[in-house]
């Protein structure tokens, strides 16, 4: 039978690669994000390659939103065997010129919308008897300090800490669902190029932080992605998976 | 779904029994070149047979043993593109009641085990890329008791926070050095092996009421572990260094 696998934000970034590599895979792609346009544009590069994908428009940050979406979901498959909570933002400024009202942006699009993705995730998997695994895509920024980042670094530790917790809670139900969250460095995705902008000295400072002197890519978290979402990972949950080229580390 | 491995060649240590005995043997099914290395020579001959690969005699704490198992990879296939450093004791003890000798050995055979095959794996990795950044991929099978603890496991908690953080170490020098080599550390919870079979009483292992505090409730074997192992030496992880892999089932969790 085939499996089937939620991507968010899978209309750009790593939420596009995992989408690509989770049907490489064998998955039927259920890929969501706001822009119909970019949805279809994935949906059809997920048929270039052979698998097969539909797309969700829908606001993740949005509880009534979620509740449709799951029971859409629900209706249509039989299982739900991974979901890849990807869609997210990021913003750098100093901490003093930070508004209120832009930590409570952020904070929603990047915590609330993994916590109603992990909420609906988990009843979605428990209402079609799956065995699923959820991972959410957090930062290396949740696990050490970047400059002019308190905001997004709040955000993705407290996406690394609930996920731990939403393990516990997956492992009691039954069958049983593994929740993980993926930190990656810093990967060359829109997101970088729409705050540092796209050219080579971006690139060269990128590089310059990872040990392994070379530019993270969307595909590198989607193969971590995938391996998250397989058999081959039965026995993870509750971890905090760390793809970041060494930068963390030292 | 797996993550490929072909034509890889892979050094395993500590190969004759339990985590090491999986990953040879699944990453021989998946066609890497598979050199399994042990300090029971009688026993790693067994493994090989089964894998079809490379069985070595290797006392993990003898420089001339690692020169030996490094000179016979590239002997065979010209080159060594991954070590799993896994080879490994255990101790139950009181802190009063540890020797000397004992706490000695759980570090030579774990610290300066992998201290060693590090050397040399990477001296080797730098020998064959022919001018080239070099490549590979170094495992080192640490423990969650690297960053956890229990009553009576103090000297292997020293030894294993000792391998966690030397990939660490190393992944960050290797790599700033210009290098693709890549290090990292599995740390696994407990394991159905016979590693773990010692500490406990007879038949407990394999009682499912004994996996109770494991959230995920069910026995993790060997090849739990491996399968982290081979994707940690697939080029699909090819962005990952420096870094510590759970695989425990949830139980560092609470
Ligand atoms: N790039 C990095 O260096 C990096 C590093 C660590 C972690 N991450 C994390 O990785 C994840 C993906 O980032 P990326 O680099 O792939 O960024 P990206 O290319 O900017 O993609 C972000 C995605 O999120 C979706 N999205 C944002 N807000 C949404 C909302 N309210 N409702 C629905 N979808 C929404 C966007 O889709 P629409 O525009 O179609 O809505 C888009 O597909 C994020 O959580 C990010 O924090 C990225
Ligand atoms: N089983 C667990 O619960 C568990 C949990 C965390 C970590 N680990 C680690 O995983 C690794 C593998 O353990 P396992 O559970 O498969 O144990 P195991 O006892 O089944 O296998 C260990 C192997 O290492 C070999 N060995 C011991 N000393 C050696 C030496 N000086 N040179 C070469 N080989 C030597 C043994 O002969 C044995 O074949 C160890 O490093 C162990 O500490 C195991």
């Amino acid at each position: 039978m085939t499996q089937t696998a939620i991507v968010t934000g899978a209309t750009s970034g790593i939420g596009r690669a995992t989408a690509l590599r989770l049907a490489r895979a064998g998955f039927h792609i259920i890929a969501t994000g706001r822009n119909p346009d970019r949805g279809a544009e994935t949906v059809r590069q997920v048929q270039a390659a052979g698998g097969t994908a539909e797309f969700h428009s829908f606001d993740v940050t949005s509880e009534s939103d979620w509740a449709a979406f799951a029971n859409t979901v629900t209706s249509a498959h039989t299982s739900v065997d991974a979901l890849i909570n990807s869609a997210g933002s990021f913003f750098s400024k100093p901490l003093p010129d930070t508004t209120l009202a832009e930590f409570r942006e952020l904070w929603t699009a990047d915590v609330e919308s993994v916590v109603l993705g992990t909420k609906y995730g988990l009843r979605m998997m428990r209402d079609t008897q799956s065995a699923g695994s959820i991972v959410n895509i957090s930062s290396l920024a949740g696990l050490i300090g970047l400059d002019d980042c308190a905001a997004y670094c709040a955000a993705k530790a407290a996406v690394t800490h609930f996920s731990r917790v939403a393990a516990l809670e997956g492992a009691q139900m039954d069958p049983k669902v593994r929740v993980n969250s993926l930190n990656p460095g810093v990967i060359y995705t829109e997101m970088i190029t729409g705050a540092y902008g796209d050219n080579d000295a971006v690139k060269a400072f990128v590089m310059d932080g990872n040990a392994l002197q070379r530019v993270g890519t969307a595909e590198d978290i989607a193969s971590a992605a995938t391996f998250l979402a397989s058999p081959a990972a039965r026995m993870v949950t509750g971890t905090a998976m760390l793809v970041d080229g060494g930068r963390g580390a030292d | 779904m797996t993550f490929d491995v072909k034509d890889k060649v892979v050094l395993i240590t500590g190969a004759a029994s339990g985590i090491g005995a999986a990953t040879a043997r699944l990453a021989a099914e998946r066609g890497a070149h598979v050199i399994a290395t042990d300090l029971d020579g009688e026993r790693i001959q067994g493994v090989a047979a089964d894998c079809h690969c490379i069985g070595l005699k290797h006392d993990v704490t003898s420089e001339d043993d690692w020169d030996n198992a490094i000179t016979a990879a590239v002997h065979h296939y010209g080159r060594l593109d991954a070590l799993v450093s896994n080879a490994g004791i255990v101790n139950y003890e009181p802190i009063i009641d540890l020797d000397m000798a004992r706490f000695r050995s759980l570090n030579q055979v774990h610290v300066e085990g992998s201290f060693i095959g590090l050397q040399r794996a990477v001296a080797q990795m730098r020998a064959q890329a022919d001018g080239k950044p070099a490549t590979g991929s170094i495992v080192l099978t640490a423990s969650v008791m690297a960053n956890c603890a229990a009553p009576t496991i103090s000297a292997y908690a020293v030894a294993k926070a000792a391998m966690a953080n030397m990939a660490r170490a190393v992944g960050v020098e290797v790599g700033r050095k210009g290098d693709m080599i890549r290090v990292n550390a599995v740390c696994p919870g407990p394991t159905r092996t016979p590693l773990l079979e010692g500490a406990m009483p007879p038949g407990a292992m394999n009682d499912p009421a004994h996996w109770t505090d494991v959230p995920l409730g069910v026995p993790q074997e060997p090849e739990d572990i491996a399968e982290s192992i081979l994707f940690l030496i697939s080029e699909e992880s090819s962005f990952m260094t420096a870094t510590q892999m759970v695989v425990d089932g949830g139980w560092s969790l609470t």
